[in-house]
């Protein structure tokens, strides 16, 4: 038997509703589906974490920060989160100042891709969507290493990275890198 | 109340794209001014961002997703321009703007609207905390903050069953905190309140209009869950709330379970959505999976299932509401910017136009174009 009822349907259209025989159980099964998938999907991903340590220690940059910084080290996933602004302060509490490389250097590529795990353009859609959605802008940006050194070198809180052999001078150290 | 027909006649007739054209062509030009500025902007308390995404769309077997049946509209765009001011390190107020047109959708925006998309007061509270007020995004899953950046989207929109045409921002408050920021596993939580605007179309022979509800007393929150490895993250998001016109007693529902892998070459996004009131309930699952197959070429799938329950005593009716299968490839051909094709099969009752829902569900193929650009 056929009933009909008036409904508001959350996509925005008031409809008449008939039944048409499918069910709960098949679009529940989809979702289980989709997210067994994703967590097929992210066991590789998993499981290449396994080779951090080495993508981090072939990486084509080196992470600097000024002198009076107490932390002798960080792991990959903090400096991933603190360049994406998920980290805002460190473990101290004092405010991350953050800066990063141009656009187009090639270093930046490289951490984009052994830090965040992300395409150059994936990261650009990445801060897209930080900016439209209100949270946050990209960090500053520097030209050339010895601009980074010099910003890091003036900034008690700062951090950014440079590439290999880019002389730091007094007031700038590297940071270890840890899985 | 716009009219469905009084649309689809002014799409074809008067194309709204001239009359943006000084708007879009402001963007464009301050897109091309701002690299030479970028320095300098970046250490300013101003920011100064916008977006245009421009499709082209067309369908073939029902109008759907504002694209017509057998022919091709290109009054198809979302443009929007966001000023930001930093007063301080902790405090920042943020404007958007902006305008929508998506071909014979009638919820989509009207023809030379330019409306206020956000616009909030932050404040930044105990290191890793915030405070907003004002109108803003409201925090709900993968893409609804975004559901418009053309740039940080695989498809031209945010999928439909999700997210909707409407419920995009809440008037009120919403407060944020990250919680084990340091720690390998960590939590962003955030929790929202106030009222929205839910626009909706109402079919009635031979005619089809918008209706507004609005939302009140609404009340929400939204969890994610950061794994260790960057990019890897699911979130739980839901609210409640009561709409105008109904007693106090009658609250509404929605929840939303999101995961998201993005990982080098390979990005995968799954959610679902569980949306209840008194008499029905909604369900949708999207799932997405996309890989880089050139440095700033990407191919990208997804699928879209929805169904409306409706309980009477004894029986529960159900409504095939969407099925959307998709194929795309997005092309970044500068930075910032995104060349996009996508070809969607769609089988449903979520059409354009009205179809009779005693029917069998109507079918459509339907193909956009679309060139997007940030900055």
């Amino acid at each position: 038997m056929k009933r009909e009822r008036m409904l508001n349907g959350p996509g925005g259209h008031r409809t008449t509703a008939v039944s048409s025989g499918s069910g709960r159980s098949v679009l529940r099964r989809a979702a289980i589906g989709s997210f067994c998938a994703l967590a097929v999907l992210g066991m590789p991903v998993m499981a290449a974490r396994s080779n951090m340590p080495d993508r981090v220690q072939a990486a084509q940059f080196v992470v600097v920060v000024n002198v009076e910084n107490p932390i002798d080290s960080i792991t990959v996933d903090q400096l991933s989160r603190m360049f994406l602004k998920k980290i805002r302060q460190w473990e101290g509490g004092r405010a991350i100042q953050l800066v990063e490389q141009r656009t187009t250097a090639q270093v930046r590529r490289s951490f984009a891709e052994r830090v965040h795990r992300r395409s150059a353009s994936a990261l650009a859609a990445y801060w897209q969507q930080q900016i439209f959605s209100g949270r946050a802008v990209p960090p500053p940006e520097r030209s050339t290493d010895r601009e980074i050194v010099d910003y890091v070198r003036a900034t008690t809180d700062g951090i950014g990275y440079v590439s290999p052999g880019t002389p730091l001078g007094a007031g700038v150290r590297p940071l270890r890198i840890t899985p | 109340m716009p009219m469905l027909e009084n649309r689809t006649m002014r799409s074809f007739t008067t194309p709204s794209i001239r009359r943006l054209a000084p708007f879009a062509g402001a963007l464009l030009c301050l897109w091309q001014a701002v690299p030479a500025r970028a320095q300098a902007r970046a250490d300013s308390p101003i920011s100064i961002h916008g977006y245009l995404t421009q499709g082209f769309a067309r369908a073939w077997g029902n109008p759907i997703a504002g694209a017509p049946d057998g022919a091709f509209t290109l009054d198809y765009r979302a443009v929007a321009l966001q000023v930001g001011y930093n007063f301080s390190a902790l405090d920042k107020l943020v404007v958007q703007l902006s305008h929508r047109r998506l071909g014979l959708n009638i919820l989509a925006g009207d023809a030379n609207t330019i409306s206020l998309d956000w616009g909030f007061y932050e404040r930044r509270v105990l290191g890793e905390g915030s405070i907003r007020l004002g109108k803003l995004p409201m925090p709900r899953g993968l893409f609804n903050e975004i559901r418009h950046v053309g740039t940080a989207l695989p498809f031209y929109r945010a999928p439909f069953t999700i997210y909707f045409e409407s419920a995009e921002t809440i008037d009120g408050a919403a407060a944020g905190f990250r919680f084990f920021a340091h720690e390998p596993w960590s939590l962003q939580a955030e929790v929202f309140g106030g009222g929205y605007q839910f626009d909706y179309v109402r079919h009635e022979p031979g005619i089809s209009f918008v209706e507004s509800i609005y939302a009140r007393s609404v009340h929400g929150a939204q969890l994610w869950l950061d794994a260790p490895m960057p990019g890897t993250r699911i979130g739980l998001s839901g609210h409640r709330y009561r709409h105008d016109g109904t007693d106090d007693s009658t609250w509404y529902s929605s929840w939303q379970l999101s995961g998201e892998i993005l990982w080098n070459r390979v990005t995968g996004r799954a959610e679902y959505v569980k949306a209840d009131s008194r008499g029905y309930s909604y369900e949708a699952v999207q799932t997405q999976v996309g890989y880089r197959l050139l440095e700033n070429l990407t191919f990208n799938v997804q699928g879209e299932y929805a169904d409306v329950f409706v309980t009477f005593p004894g029986q529960e009716l159900t409504v095939d509401y969407a099925r959307d299968l998709a194929g795309g490839l997005v092309w970044s051909v500068w930075a910032n910017t995104a060349l996009k094709f996508e070809l969607h099969g769609f089988e449903g009752h979520a059409l354009d136009t009205f179809t009779g829902f005693q029917g069998p569900p109507g079918k459509s193929t339907y193909f956009i174009a679309s060139f997007a650009v940030g900055f």
